[in-house]
């Protein structure tokens, strides 16, 4: 019998039982192209990553390894709100193979107004609640293979699936801190890098590619923006996140001066002025 | 707010009717210890006493019928593995059962008979015991304590003719976490 359960609040595993005997995500058709995870490649619309040996990873569930019993599980009820649900999963049986399904569910997914249209005509509903299920779900475990098509969805409901942004990124993030303009403080090292800068290294490493002989002129820009970035021998002293954060927008050349109220700013995303000037009508 | 005290009022109904149908028992052997004319039901009376205690038979036989077929229609479940430990529930309920019967002839009055009964009530309630209902024995329904691999014992009603070691039970419907309910005959899927 299909399942569909909910996790139900952060932290510890809690799935409740929510509906069964119900079928809510179709299999996809283009789960053959699928190749094995790697940060640096850019899925196409019809291709998924995979995991394979899922059930001997650290980040597995206990739930997708054995057989389902609903002897495991209490039945959802609603106690006053139902938006502390954090992910669903749903077990389908398909062609004699047992599937689960699952997909994130984050505030935005919680609808709370909804227009409805039934037999006599469209309706505004407000003050209940609807969860909506996505076309394709976040993540897929057939055959002790993990697919999915961005990781960062899966942090939630696989902890620790982090790890494998951080392994397939080490070397990276550690060749660009021996940088000859940086020198690491003994607290700070490569391992304690988190996602979010290490996705920044990535571009910054292209970026400095691209300066060639300006490296010295973004060094000093840097330290000019920065006075609290610790600076000597020519090297930046990086002691915390913050630290190699500031350095990193200093690369991607983020601060500037406002031109009529002299402010020094940072910019938080940036893309080229001719992306906004639209064809010539 | 409002479903969520819904939700309660009907376990809470659940429960009532549940207590009520595995203890009529002693209901019906207290109302047949009775003499002729009490015994006579008001609508009953120009018929024969042995008339009205065949009819009280039907209503509390009915009555669990009644709430056999609601049970069927709870929320589905299934339990497709991991089963430690499967035993018939015969020995803990019967004791009990004959107990209804002794209390039950001893009581000379209705008063004593509310009172007993009332307590009777407020015991079974919160247990397990209102599921394991012996009326349902009469609909071939049997009860079973299945353990699983987490060390969970639940109680299975169900109306299957052989339960072999490893047994699977892909169509049951949930009365509460440790209470599920299965009828083979029904149509699947």
């Amino acid at each position: 019998m299909n399942h569909v359960l909910a996790q139900v609040g952060k932290g510890k595993h809690n799935l409740q039982e929510l509906i069964s005997d119900i079928k809510i995500f179709d299999f996809p058709g283009d789960l053959e192209n699928s190749i094995v995870y790697d940060p640096a490649y850019q899925l196409n619309e019809d291709e998924w990553f995979k995991i394979e040996c899922f059930s001997k990873k650290s980040f597995s569930l206990d739930i997708v390894n054995t057989e389902y019993s609903s002897a495991d599980y209490d039945a959802y009820c609603i106690s006053g709100k139902g938006d502390e649900i954090e992910y669903l999963c749903s077990y389908q049986e398909m062609n004699e193979e047992k599937i689960w399904f699952f997909q994130r569910v984050t505030k935005t997914q919680f609808l709370k107004k909804c227009i409805s249209f039934g037999g006599d005509g469209a309706k505004y509903v407000e003050g209940s609640k609807f969860i909506f299920i996505k076309e394709t779900p976040d993540a897929i475990v057939l055959n002790d293979v993990l697919y999915f098509k961005n990781l960062a969805s899966l942090f939630c409901i696989f902890k620790g699936i982090d790890q494998l942004y951080r392994e397939a990124t080490d070397i990276e993030v550690s060749s660009f801190l021996k940088s000859s303009f940086i020198s690491m403080s003994n607290d700070y090292n490569s391992q304690k890098v988190k996602t979010a800068n290490r996705k920044r290294i990535a571009l910054a490493m292209d970026t400095l590619e691209k300066y060639g002989n300006k490296k010295e002129e973004i060094i000093s820009y840097t330290h000019e923006y920065c006075p609290e970035l610790e600076f000597k021998d020519n090297k930046f002293l990086i002691k915390s996140e913050l630290d190699l954060k500031l350095l990193l927008w200093g690369i991607g050349q983020r601060f500037y001066t406002t031109p009529v109220t002299n402010e020094k700013v940072v910019a938080g995303s940036i893309t080229a002025l001719k992306n906004f000037i639209g064809k010539k009508e | 707010m409002f479903c969520s005290m819904l939700q309660k009022v009907i376990d809470v109904i659940k429960r009532i009717v549940m207590t009520i149908s595995s203890t009529s028992l002693l209901l019906f052997i207290y109302y047949i210890n009775q003499n002729d004319d009490k015994r006579k039901i008001p609508f009953l009376s120009k018929y024969p006493a042995i008339v009205s205690c065949i009819f009280f038979a039907i209503v509390i036989v009915l009555f669990a019928l009644v709430s056999l077929i609601v049970f069927l229609h709870f929320q589905k479940a299934s339990i497709e593995g991991n089963i430690h430990n499967i035993e018939m529930v015969n020995n803990t309920f019967l004791p009990t059962y004959l107990g209804y019967f002794f209390v039950a002839l001893s009581i000379q009055n209705l008063h004593a008979l509310f009172i007993v009964y009332i307590i009777v009530c407020i015991f079974t309630y919160p247990s397990q015991s209102p599921y394991v209902n012996p009326l349902f024995l009469l609909f071939g329904y049997k009860f079973y304590y299945i353990t699983t691999t987490k060390c969970k014992r639940v109680l299975i009603v169900s109306n299957r003719d052989k339960m072999s070691c490893d047994i699977i039970f892909p169509y049951l419907h949930r009365i509460n976490s440790f209470t599920f309910i299965e009828n083979c005959k029904e149509k699947k899927r």
